[in-house]
């Protein structure tokens, strides 16, 4: 026994130092983040301005609407979706409260509402967005000639929100007081008036940094009678943008989120197909304005790809008309298109991929009608929408396509794109 | 003076007087060193009085006027004067000119100098003019060379001392010097004070391989002119200046450091005693042998040139410690004392106490603890991680004794034993709980302590190292780590482990005496031990089997067995909770570093080689050390045992510690052994010198306090805590997504609510309701968690998926309450207790209660059969009857037996240690 006790000490000892530790316990796996079934729509609601918001869902279902400004709900009513899965809500329903924001809780994941706001000779329309993030970008701003020209920053939660505004015009970068740490409530929509505090810009770019907390922005802009309302995006290095037919100006609106030189490149996808860096150059001082007018006055589609990523913005402006609306980043073989068909207009949707596509445009309402066209690669197909109003369109598809429509009242005009539906 | 010295000197007979006896006799050759302001003609008459004829010459050190005296002569140094002594002398007397040697003073020095073969003799010094008071009678020194002769001040000489003896070191004043010897050692140190010079001189005697001795039977009465006032530093110096000459550089490796840190600590303690000079003494030592280097380093050399023995020899003639430390030591203690002592009886005691190293050991540790509890005694017990308050004691009882469990969503799972040994301390505390708990944490250093001491005592240890050990016992490898962590009751575990070990182990001195009263004691500590930490009573049983496979006979198995027996307390607990000790994933997860390991290795060892008497100390001690260790690392097992092996690996230090400490004996392996223990020693006493012996700093409670201080109703919401870092969350955590997370009693959490009974639907819906917020999918948390009566979700540390969630959420309001958490209300939060008509119900007891109303009342608590009245299953939680007003729960029968059977006995047992002290 004399020598077994130092033997197991030193067996011991050595094996404590020749041992690894245990691991330690670690929390559970954090699980896949999961989007709420929920988007958040700018409404205005007063004598000369409604705002409707439509739904468009692939399931038939409840929801809820929720106004919100001023640190509270304003009011909230839940809605039911029919048996096409859409519906068309009138916020006058439920609030007569001038501009604040909306809510939407969605029956389905896969769904999407849209802000259509109408005056007396006005007209926007946007999709409303569903997920906030750390930068976006609001390009195609102008506050030249007496335009007017906010950004609504949207915070529907139960946490304060922080923002930082940063914007590029033709001078370069901007500095204003104004713009650092904006504050956004809880459940308020703070409504920043860039016009007031860059008067006499030709053109704007907004960035967006949400420092602490959610918010969602949109920018609002009025030129003569008409208004545009469209919303932000996240740069991104390429995006696509059909072009319906319009008798005024068709423009893309190249956004950078600094005022360094960013390399981009246009890729047409005319009526003779498709033709890659049919335009060329550089944005600089935040945004860069493509005048696509000359190109063809029929339907077409770009690509643009830039050495950094941007946002792309297609503006259509006429006499007395202005609408805004952000190109889409993917493609995808099906689309909500909340809004579209509610309005008179006109839908145009490109084939991006190689083969061609066969495509059905489901026009939502209580009696659907339904149409199936074939797109051939890199063809821009126009779908004129039918007499009977719809709450929205649904595309779905074989092959990658994006859409984007425009609707027209008198003289004003709106553009939007849709929502893609992810492959399940 | 006479003038006829060199007559009587030159005697040609042996002291018999017989011409044939002369070659025989030693002759001795005289040299007189000058003491200022002494009469050298007197000492010289008092050396021509000596009754001793074989003087060759008298030398007188330095220009005396002794030119007309026959037979004398003049040199200018002892050192010279040795030199030229002739081959034909024998020895030289070296004797100061203040000293008045009786006449038979040289020849009984040169008489046991010849007797006992040693190159060096002295007299034994009497203080002139006085009634033979006691001067010197040569002295052992400690390792820093302070001599410790052990006489009292004013001591008279009643030949107490008489005996011839071998010592450390010999005053100058009258030595006895083989010629040889003295010639190789060069002479005294002159830059030195006297006592210095000889302690110099007599080591380097040593050294060269001479015996050093003391010779009572030649008288010498002393002057004391060369003693000069204000020369204490430059003494101090000279000792220091003499151990840089003797010692190896091996032992001056670690003599040095150690002479500084006591150096200074003996200054600092001075300081207490408001005496400035020993700091003034202590820097201007170090200052001037720092300037004298190089003569020290030629004197060093000198002295290594006839070397013959190693610095064990030195040690042999040393006693332990530090005489200064226990003279100031004894000093503190008798003024504290004299405060109620006024005859000085205990003082006198306290000085013959702080003698024993034990006691110099127990004070050093004692002053230890009470540095490293200070903060308890300024802002009370820290609250968090797994230190929380007690409750009042007639509910903590109440729940102990098969109450409702509370903890997370509540549970029939039977509390946490602490619970009960909370209650019963807080109820003896008359029912104080917070004072109760403060006076206990402080009490678990002072218990540590003393109980290591009492342990290694019993198991025959008597040094230092048997209660500083204690230390080791609260922070040593395993315990740092709990505390560290925030584990109160590895303190109180730590505490009361070494009392019982101790309790199985019966000294042979005490065999006999009342065996039911150490079965009292063995299962009364079993039985606290059991409460704090169930599986900490394994060590005593196999401590014991430790010692008997060792050939040890103090450890009792029938104590083991009563100790064992008291592990009843925790019965229910464990039957209950079977995770707490199976649950690998339940662990914290420490890893103990092979610092730790290395350390103990470094220590147990050469307690082995060494062949100690203690070897079967240090085997249980390297067992418990190194196994805890070896068993931690492996990883099995849930948090009970994790606890339990680091407390056990702890006190396994401790031990160690403890033995190689004990004694310091000058052998490598005993060296290496003290030099691994110190610094486990030291790394312990770093771990609790931020005075709350290791506990983290704060309160959890206060910084929760929002959700009873905001309620509206007066019932407080439940905390939903959360972190990702599980060191943050308060108690026992579970895993989240990405999160740890544990639901907080709103009103205050208390010692029951620790640990976190088995899940339950209800738990198992929250976690489901937590991984749903986690994913950002649900839009109204605050919703998902109102039914649980979660009113507040509180984060902290970096932010989590929680935190990304609740940023996007409509019900959940975050509120700027605190700086550092991050806190959220839920303002949809059900109450704890509510009636049918929203009438909220309050706690009372262990229950609520209400105003009596038809229909029921809906409790947020898990489900279980026993609420009364009539509880039936709502989903997950408990519907009650309103009728009565009241809702409580029956705790299961076997459970409410277990508590009351292990209280009842843990009662017999203090009859039964009552009863064995009144009968010893």
């Amino acid at each position: 026994m004399k020598w077994i006790t130092p033997f197991v000490v030193l067996l011991l000892g050595v094996a404590v130092i020749l041992i690894p530790p245990p691991d330690r316990p670690e929390p559970g796996i954090v699980p896949g983040s999961v989007e709420p079934p929920v988007a958040i729509c700018p409404t205005i609601q007063d004598a000369s301005r409604s705002t409707n918001v439509p739904i468009v869902s692939n399931i038939a279902g409840m929801g809820q609407l929720t106004a919100f400004g001023g640190g509270e709900s304003v009011a909230s009513g839940p809605y039911e979706t029919g048996s096409s899965g859409s519906t068309t809500l009138a916020i006058s329903d439920f609030a007569a409260v001038g501009r604040i924001a909306a809510l939407l809780e969605f029956p389905g994941p896969d769904s999407s509402a849209a802000s259509i706001t109408t005056g007396a000779s006005s007209l926007s329309a946007e999709v409303c967005s569903r997920i906030p993030d750390r930068q976006v970008v609001l390009g195609a701003g102008s506050t030249i000639g007496g335009a007017r020209f906010e950004v609504q920053l949207m915070n529907p939660y139960a946490s304060e929100a922080v923002t930082e505004i940063i914007a590029f015009s033709e001078s370069g970068r901007e500095a204003a007081d104004a713009f650092s740490s904006i504050i956004v409530p809880p459940r308020s929509s703070v409504i920043v008036d860039v016009a007031n505090v860059l008067p006499g810009r030709e053109f704007l770019t907004v960035v967006v940094e949400t420092e602490r907390g959610n918010v969602v922005a949109s920018a609002h802009a009025t030129v003569g009678t008409d208004e545009a309302v469209w919303r932000a995006v996240s740069p991104e290095p390429s995006w696509y943008l059909p072009l319906p037919v319009f008798t005024g100006a068709r423009e893309l609106v190249i956004a950078t989120t600094s005022g360094a030189d960013v390399a981009y490149q246009v890729d047409v996808y005319g009526p003779e197909g498709l033709e890659e860096a049919a335009i060329e150059g550089s944005v600089g001082n935040g945004s860069e304005v493509v005048d696509l007018t000359g190109l063809t006055a029929g339907a077409l589609g770009v690509r643009v790809v830039a050495e950094a990523p941007v946002a792309v913005f297609a503006r259509y402006s006429s006499e007395g008309g202005l609408g805004i609306g952000a190109a889409s980043a993917t493609a995808a073989p099906r689309w909500l298109l909340p809004g579209a068909g509610g309005i008179t207009g006109r839908l145009a949707v490109m084939n991006v991929g190689l083969e061609a596509a066969e495509m059905t445009v489901i026009e939502l309402r209580e009696t659907s009608r339904s149409r199936v066209f074939t797109i051939q690669p890199n063809q821009v197909v126009e779908v004129e929408f039918d007499d009977v109003a719809s709450d929205g369109v649904s595309i779905i598809s074989d092959g990658e396509l994006v859409p984007f429509w425009m609707g027209q009242q008198a003289a004003a005009v709106a553009v939007s794109g849709g929502l893609p539906i992810a492959d399940e | 003076m006479t003038d006829s010295m060199t007559e009587d000197l030159h005697s040609e007979t042996g002291p018999d007087g017989d011409p044939a006896n002369a070659v025989l006799a030693p002759s001795i050759r005289v040299v007189v060193t000058p003491v200022e302001g002494a009469d050298v003609a007197a000492a010289l008459a008092s050396i021509k009085r000596q009754a001793y004829d074989h003087l060759t010459d008298v030398v007188v050190v330095g220009d005396g006027d002794v030119d007309d005296l026959e037979g004398v002569s003049v040199a200018a140094t002892v050192e010279e004067a040795i030199s030229d002594t002739e081959s034909s002398v024998d020895y030289v007397w070296i004797i100061h000119a203040d000293a008045r040697p009786r006449p038979d003073a040289l020849g009984a020095l040169v008489s046991e100098v010849e007797r006992h073969e040693a190159g060096l003799g002295a007299s034994k010094l009497l203080k002139a003019g006085t009634s033979d008071a006691l001067e010197s009678i040569g002295s052992a020194t400690d390792v820093f060379g302070e001599p410790y002769s052990g006489l009292d001040s004013g001591e008279v000489d009643l030949q107490q001392y008489d005996v011839v003896r071998e010592v450390a070191y010999v005053d100058p004043v009258s030595m006895l010097v083989r010629r040889d010897l003295a010639r190789g050692l060069g002479g005294l140190d002159t830059s030195v004070p006297p006592g210095a010079a000889g302690l110099d001189f007599s080591q380097r005697a040593r050294l060269a391989g001479s015996a050093v001795i003391i010779v009572p039977s030649s008288e010498v009465y002393h002057q004391a002119k060369c003693v000069r006032p204000g020369q204490g530093w430059k003494e101090r110096a000279g000792r220091l200046r003499a151990m840089l000459v003797a010692y190896r550089p091996m032992t001056l490796a670690w003599v040095l450091p150690v002479a500084f840190l006591v150096g200074l600590l003996d200054s600092i303690l001075n300081l207490l005693l408001l005496r400035w000079r020993p700091l003034a003494s202590y820097l201007a030592t170090w200052v001037w042998n720092i300037f004298r280097l190089p003569s020290t380093f030629s004197r060093r050399r000198r002295a290594n040139s006839i070397r013959s023995v190693g610095d064990e020899e030195l040690f042999r003639f040393q006693t332990a410690g530090s005489v200064r430390l226990r003279d100031v030591g004894g000093e503190i203690a008798g003024r504290l004392l004299s405060m109620f002592d006024d005859d000085q009886a205990l003082s006198q005691s306290a000085r013959r106490v702080f003698r024993s190293p034990g006691i110099v050991g127990a004070v050093l540790a004692v002053l230890i603890v009470l540095l490293a509890t200070r903060g308890f005694l300024f802002s009370g017990v820290p609250n968090g991680n797994f230190s929380f308050p007690f409750e009042p004691p007639s509910i903590s009882l109440r729940r102990f004794l098969g109450g409702w469990n509370e903890a997370g969503l509540g549970s029939p799972v039977p509390v946490h034993p602490i619970t009960g040994f909370s209650g019963l301390v807080a109820f003896l505390w008359f029912g104080a709980e917070g004072a109760a708990r403060t006076l206990l944490t402080v009490g678990f250093g002072f218990s540590a302590v003393v109980g290591m001491g009492r342990l290694l005592g019993r198991l025959g240890l008597r040094g230092p190292g048997r209660y500083l050990s204690g230390i080791v016992a609260l922070a040593g490898p395993g315990t740092a780590l709990l505390t560290g962590a925030g584990w109160w009751s590895s303190l109180a575990a730590a505490a009361v482990l070494p009392w019982a070990l101790r309790s199985v182990f019966i000294h042979p001195a005490e065999q006999g005496r009342s065996r039911l009263g150490y079965i009292g004691w063995a299962f009364a500590l079993g039985w606290i031990a059991a409460a704090i930490s169930p599986l900490i009573l394994l060590a005593p049983v196999l401590g014991a089997l430790i010692w008997s496979a060792q050939g040890g006979r103090r450890s009792k198995v029938e104590l083991a067995i009563a100790s064992g027996l008291g592990g009843l307390v925790a019965i229910s607990f464990l039957s209950g909770d079977t995770g707490w000790l199976t649950d690998a994933t339940r662990r914290t997860g420490f890893d103990p570093g092979i610092v730790w390991a290395g350390l103990l290795l470094v220590t147990a060892l050469p307690l082995f080689l060494d062949g100690s008497r203690h070897r079967r100390i240090a085997g249980i001690g390297g067992i418990f050390a190194l196994g805890g260790l070896f068993l931690t690392q492996l990883g099995l097992g849930g948090p009970g045992v994790e606890e339990a092996l680091l407390v056990i690996a702890s006190v396994g230090a401790a031990i160690l510690v403890g033995v190689a400490l004990d004694k310091f004996e000058r052998r490598v392996v005993t060296i290496i052994a003290a030099i691994g223990a110190l610094a486990i020693l030291l790394g312990s006493i770093g771990v609790i010198m931020d005075g709350r012996l290791g506990l983290p700093a704060g309160d959890v409670n206060e910084d929760l306090a929002f959700a009873a201080s905001l309620t509206e109703d007066g019932q407080a919401r439940r905390v939903l805590f959360i972190s990702g870092e599980r060191e943050r969350v308060p108690g026992e955590s579970r895993p989240g997504p990405g999160i740890w997370y544990r639901v907080l009693d709103g009103e205050g959490s208390t010692t029951d609510e620790i640990w976190l009974p088995p899940q339950r639907p209800g738990d198992r819906l929250l976690a489901d309701a937590i991984v749903d917020i986690s994913s950002g999918g649900l839009l109204r948390p605050g919703t998902a968690l109102a039914e649980f009566g979660i009113g507040w979700v509180v984060s902290s540390g970096p932010e989590t998926p929680i935190d990304e969630a609740l940023n996007s959420q409509l019900d959940i309001v975050p509120l700027p309450l605190d700086s550092e958490l991050r806190v959220y209300e839920n303002p949809a939060a059900s109450p704890l207790a509510v009636s049918d008509e929203g009438v909220v119900w309050t706690r009372s007891g262990l229950g609520f209660e209400g105003e009596p109303a038809e229909g029921s009342v809906l409790i947020a608590s898990n489900f279980t059969t026993s609420w009364e009245p009539d509880g039936v299953n709502d989903d997950w939680s408990i519907e009650v009857g309103a009728g009565t007003g009241r809702a409580f729960f029956d705790g299961h029968p076997v459970n409410v037996a277990l508590g009351y059977i292990s209280m009842i006995l843990l009662v017999l047992a203090a009859g039964l240690i009552g009863w064995g002290r009144a009968k010893r």
